[in-house]
């Protein structure tokens, strides 16, 4: 009895006071992402400013010889943008899969769980294994290859495998039920009355989509492109297994900096550049979009 | 002229019979409403007016042509929606006009139409609103805009008060009626609110069970239910079970199961024996301190319950015989009585109605 009451008050002392309920629920996860995030990113930032010594020696002088390295050296632009290209290929291929496919799971009258779990059984199994597995298919003599000989609507093996088109391809398919899930569960919310009504005020079906169904499912589509972009232009694996030594990413460049050549300061530079460009890209696009306002201003 | 005709239209969702074999005429200029219980089809039939769903079979006709296959963007009917149904991605002005747009009114003339339909629904000036920034009563009004700034030939209202509170409905009611005389247009609207259907509609059209049971006027639909269906559903009444026992020239005589006996009007298409239910109306039955010299019926009675409700009082008085008699007064009209008290209760031959047993 004593101590059900004692529980009790620690949840009512919680309850009225919002700072301490705030930092119980919060506090945890908070310090794990300060210890692992942000700890490690400030380290990075002081990195990229200290001078490379051959040898792979960090020297703690200031210097702003790295980024004035990834300014004259073209090479880095060009992997920077071919790290955004990638990427807003493989979002633009995953939401073109993705949005027939979510519209459908959405409309079905029959429910449509069984099928969202199909999409996510591929997540059972690693991603690694996953790319790996799309080696097998895009080889010499992989899968494809096979069945377009086969069919004979090839009379050579195509090379596929280390292109850069192998890794949009591979990144789109594991990026495809992080497009569709949040599609889906926007279209499964929209009130389909509003569908009848526009229908009923003399627009066909296209017109209907056109001016209801797509301008309100914008949320879905925005939160799935940021997160599958994101994915793909800080890639590792895909392009590392799949793309050969042309197809490189920022993700493989600043690895190799790091793991092969111990140039940290280089590194971590790199990462800085990369990180404020993904940044101002996306913090640029939210302004673009002003999903906020699709409903006009707040009350 | 006919505005929309439905010639035995079915609907069928698999096993499920929700509209059947319904055949009814709207007339133009009409206010028609269908009443009736949820689930009894009356929104279905609608949507089949609307074309958002395709008859099983029957056909449907809007200003005599036939439009059974048409998709709703091909037919001349609005519809105003329970939820009103607004974009809310759009603003007032947008939402009015975007049936303009599909139906090419060049862009002078769209400005102008908004303008005045905002007029007419006491709204001037909320074109730059949106949706959320807007009370439910508002919505409402802008909801009717939208559905009447394209002229239908037939607008389509489904349970449109049903989401407003009890004093707004009470003026919506009242202007919703004054909009439809101002412009004409006919209007099919839908509600289980039997009260509402009573103070706005031209004619009544009552449906059960996906079948359409009476269509009259108002009064017709309370004053001479067809079935027992319609008297209950519509007002409020009391039910006696018998059988006829006698005709004569001027009445009839029915021995009720308790052992009483009521005599109603001549129904002599009644057969002797056969089964009746006789309907009294609550607010028929009256309450005497005395023994009544002008009622057809007299009994005497105990006040088992009062329900007190503001303009009215309600008895719950059983009789001698046991059976139960709801009696509605005016609280104006004697001083209240208590539970328990003993009063006199009567009702003449003429408000006694025969529907045929169940």
């Amino acid at each position: 009895m004593t101590t059900l009451t004692a529980r009790l008050s620690v949840m009512q002392r919680l309850r009225t006071r919002p700072f301490l309920r705030g930092l119980v629920l919060v506090g945890p996860a908070a310090t794990w992402l300060f210890l692992f995030l942000a700890v490690p990113l400030v380290l990075v930032l002081v990195y990229s400013f200290w001078t490379y010594r051959p040898g792979g020696i960090m020297e703690h002088t200031f210097t702003l010889e790295n980024y004035a390295r990834f300014l004259s050296q073209p090479v880095y632009g060009r992997i920077l943008w071919r790290s955004f290209s990638v990427g807003l290929q493989t979002t633009v291929l995953a939401l073109l899969l993705s949005y027939p496919t979510a519209y459908y799971l959405a409309r079905r009258p029959s429910g449509s769980h069984l099928l969202i779990f199909l999409i996510l059984v591929p997540f059972w199994t690693s991603y690694l294994i996953r790319i790996f597995s799309w080696m097998l298919i895009l080889m010499e003599r992989g899968v494809l290859n096979s069945v377009l000989l086969g069919l004979g609507i090839i009379s050579q093996p195509v090379r596929l495998l280390f292109t850069p088109l192998a890794v949009v391809v591979g990144m789109t398919y594991s990026a495809l039920p992080f497009m569709i899930l949040p599609i889906y569960s926007v279209l499964k919310g929209i009130n389909p009355d509003l569908i009848q009504a526009a229908k009923t005020l003399g627009a066909n079906e296209l017109q209907a989509f056109v001016e209801v169904t797509l301008p309100l499912s914008m949320p879905g589509v925005m939160a799935g492109s940021v997160m599958v972009f994101i994915q793909g232009a800080g890639n590792f694996l895909a392009p590392a297994i799949l793309g050969g030594t042309g197809a490189d990413l920022m993700a493989n460049v600043i690895a190799n900096r790091f793991i092969e050549a111990f140039n940290w300061p280089f590194g971590s530079a790199l990462s800085m550049v990369f990180l404020v460009a993904m940044l101002v890209f996306l913090l640029l696009v939210n302004k673009w979009a002003a999903l906020e306002s699709i409903y006009g201003p707040k009350k | 002229m006919i505005d929309v005709e439905m010639r035995s239209v079915t609907k069928r969702f698999g096993p499920v019979v929700a509209v059947d074999e319904v055949s009814l005429q709207v007339r133009q200029g009409e206010f028609l409403t269908l009443l009736g219980p949820s689930g009894c089809g009356k929104t279905t039939t609608m949507r089949l007016v609307a074309g958002l769903e395709t008859p099983t079979s029957g056909e449907i006709l809007i200003c005599e042509q036939c439009v059974t296959h048409l998709p709703p963007y091909y037919r001349n009917v609005s519809l105003m929606f329970q939820n009103y149904a607004l974009f809310p991605h759009k603003n007032v002005f947008d939402n009015i006009a975007f049936g303009l747009k599909y139906r090419k009114v060049p862009g002078e003339e769209r400005k102008q139409r908004v303008k005045e339909s905002l007029a007419l629904v006491h709204l001037p000036g909320m074109e730059s609103r949106y949706p959320r920034q807007l009370s439910g009563g508002q919505q409402q009004r802008i909801a009717l805009a939208r559905a009447l700034v394209v002229r239908p030939a037939v607008l389509l209202l489904d349970e449109p008060l049903s989401n407003l509170d009890l004093k707004l409905r009470e003026k919506m009611r009242i202007e919703l009626k004054q909009i439809q005389e101002q412009v004409g247009i006919t209007f099919v609207f839908v509600t289980h609110d039997q009260q509402e259907a009573l103070m706005l509609s031209d004619r009544i059209a009552v449906m059960d069970k996906g079948k359409l049971v009476q269509v009259g006027t108002p009064r017709e639909v309370y004053e001479r239910p067809q079935s027992r269906f319609v008297a209950e559903f519509v007002g409020q009444s009391n039910f006696l079970e018998g059988h006829i026992v006698n005709h004569c020239a001027d009445a009839t005589e029915v021995r009720l199961s308790s052992g009483l006996h009521l005599s109603i009007p001549a129904s002599p298409h009644l057969t002797t024996g056969s089964k009746v239910t006789v309907q009294v109306r609550s607010e028929r039955v009256r309450l005497f301190a005395e023994r009544p010299l002008d009622c057809g019926h007299e009994f005497t009675a105990i006040v088992e319950r009062v329900i007190y409700s503001g303009d009215t009082i309600q008895y719950l008085l059983q009789l001698e015989s046991h059976d139960l008699l709801l009696a509605t007064c005016p609280t104006t009209s004697a001083p209240p009585l208590n539970r328990g008290a003993s009063v006199w209760v009567g009702f003449d031959s003429e408000d006694c109605l025969v529907l045929p047993g169940d």
